[in-house]
């Protein structure tokens, strides 16, 4: 199977990825929160989840490693996919059944394709969790005061990134990717399917 | 002599959600109690639902539900139980009340001030004035301990029973008699609720200073628009207090989707199920748009706003086209309208 790995660092505008020594300069969720770097795979390499490859971000102290949605238009090579791959998570939407949806519309020429979109939270309760498929489960949160693995609620805080996949209609040409402007759904990296 | 009695109180725990909705689980545990069998889901959401929109015309913010409309929808209400409201001047009278409820096999169901008791019980929301419900189940007047149950703090335990006096000023505690074969409540009946919801989308009402329906979303939109054209920092306090009161507007419609999922699998009726799903996506709508108020004033970036404005007017849209939708599916659908 052929792949393409979409390049997203022009459009990240969020920095949800700290290191240990500057825990405070990271910010997922507009609380001061973000992702442990020394618990994710090497920034700016190939990694596989689920057979499926995605260039991991790179990543540099404070400096943008996602994209929160707000309306980014992607543009991709001219070709016909199967799939579009996601990685990523959402942030606050334990309180609304823990997971975000929205809608992507896929481009090509003067047709489009719309479809949803759902990211779980990347902090959810063990009951949010089923019927997800991780990518990676870090065991531990960064906070501006250090890090931590359980809420002072009593809850878990163990940052996941979701994998997501989207079935694309193999017919069309796809030349880009429009995203809602969600600011709750953040995006690490997408992988595009080649049809066959 | 000194008394000890403790009674059994199950936590009311649906599928471990984060309990945004206090009083309606503690008072589903207390029912729990007098009739084990009873794990009612639909009273349950049915008691938290409400889909109306509010807005203070003075201070001009968006609201969440005001505690009275959630209240007069609470599970007593509901299953058509009337509690006796227990108010006494003295606490030694209220004691014995509560003294009395318990020795006699009940439970008691109080109102306190979650704020006086410094206790992992009550450990959020401790603002002064901030009322919590519980469960009394029990006391040991020896030890000084009085045996506790907060739902939504899944909290089961206990509190010294010195500390009662402070926190019970000013409150009341339920008498109420569980009728012996309450059992499943009937969706007709959460279905009444839907068209009395939906009336309250349509109509336009004013209590003082507050407007409720899809009038009161229009104000909304309106003052956000106000609201950019005036620019400067004092934005910044407006967005957060907005932020503030907007934390019941998302959870509702979630919890009437749920309702109506629930419903929609009792009648089988797949437009049900569609409407739940509309009203679960204006949920998290709004649960975005309400994010959007805190990033924004935590960032000092009012930039965001006019993205605000562009949801909360699609967001208007869609919720005048659903009370429309669904008021006239109602008119047709009477043979489930009770």
């Amino acid at each position: 199977m052929s792949y393409v790995m979409v390049p997203l660092e022009d459009h990240f505008n969020n920095a949800g990825i700290s290191f240990s020594k500057s825990c405070h300069r990271g910010d997922f969720d507009g609380l001061g929160n973000s992702f442990p770097a020394e618990e994710l795979p090497a920034f700016g390499k190939k990694v596989e989840f689920n057979d499926t490859p995605f260039l991991f971000p790179c990543k540099s102290d404070g400096a943008p490693d996602n994209m929160a949605l707000e309306g980014q238009q992607i543009v991709v090579p001219h070709a016909k996919y199967q799939t579009l791959a996601v990685l990523g998570a959402s942030d606050s939407a334990r309180y609304a059944d823990g997971a975000f949806e929205d809608y992507i519309y896929f481009c090509s020429g003067d047709k489009q394709q719309t479809r949803s979109l759902s990211l779980k939270d990347w902090i959810c309760i063990a009951e949010q969790r089923a019927g997800g498929r991780e990518a990676l489960r870090c065991p531990f949160m960064n906070t501006p005061s250090g890090q931590i693995s359980r809420s002072e609620k009593g809850y878990d805080t163990l940052p996941t990134l979701w994998l997501e996949e989207i079935a694309l209609d193999a017919k069309d040409y796809l030349c880009s990717i429009i995203f809602p402007d969600n600011p709750c759904m953040h995006i690490f990296a997408i992988t595009l399917r080649l049809h066959e | 002599m000194q008394k000890k009695v403790k009674k059994e109180v199950r936590i009311y725990d649906l599928e471990r959600r984060p309990m945004y909705y206090g009083c309606s689980g503690t008072i589903m545990a207390a029912l729990q109690y007098a009739n084990p069998t009873l794990s009612d889901q639909l009273a349950y959401y049915a008691s938290l639902m409400s889909w109306s929109f509010f807005f203070d015309d003075t201070k001009g913010i968006p609201l969440g539900i005001p505690a009275g409309e959630l209240m007069h929808r609470n599970l007593f209400h509901l299953y058509g139980i009337t509690p006796d409201e227990i108010h006494r001047t003295s606490f030694n009278d209220l004691w014995s009340e509560i003294e009395s409820l318990i020795d006699q096999n009940r439970v008691a169901v109080a109102w306190v001030d979650a704020n006086d008791v410094n206790d992992k019980a009550f450990h959020y929301d401790k603002v002064p004035g901030e009322v919590e419900l519980m469960v009394i189940h029990g006391y040991d007047q020896k030890s000084d301990q009085l045996y506790i149950t907060v739902n939504p703090q899944r909290f089961q335990g206990s509190i010294p029973l010195s500390c009662l006096p402070a926190i019970l000023k000013n409150t009341v505690v339920y008498d109420y008699q569980v009728p012996e074969d309450l059992t499943v409540w009937p969706s007709s009946k959460a279905w009444g609720l839907v068209h009395s919801d939906t009336k309250g989308m349509l109509n336009r009402q004013k209590f003082e200073t507050i407007e409720t329906g899809l009038y009161a979303m229009d104000l909304f939109a309106k003052e956000i628009a106000t609201r950019i054209d005036q620019g400067g920092d004092s934005i910044y306090p407006w967005m957060e207090k907005s932020y503030e009161q907007m934390a019941f507007i998302g959870p509702q419609r979630i919890v009437l989707a749920q309702t109506l999922w629930l419903v929609a699998a009792r009648e089988r009726s797949e437009i049900i199920g569609d409407w739940a799903q509309a009203f679960h996506r204006l949920g998290q709508s709004w649960e975005v748009t309400r994010n959007m108020f805190f990033k924004a004033f935590k960032k000092k970036n009012a930039s965001i706003l006019p993205r605000i404005h562009k949801r909360v007017d699609e967001l208007l849209a869609s919720e005048r086209q659903q009370a429309f939708l669904l008021r006239d599916s109602l008119i047709e659908e009477k043979s489930i309208t009770t």
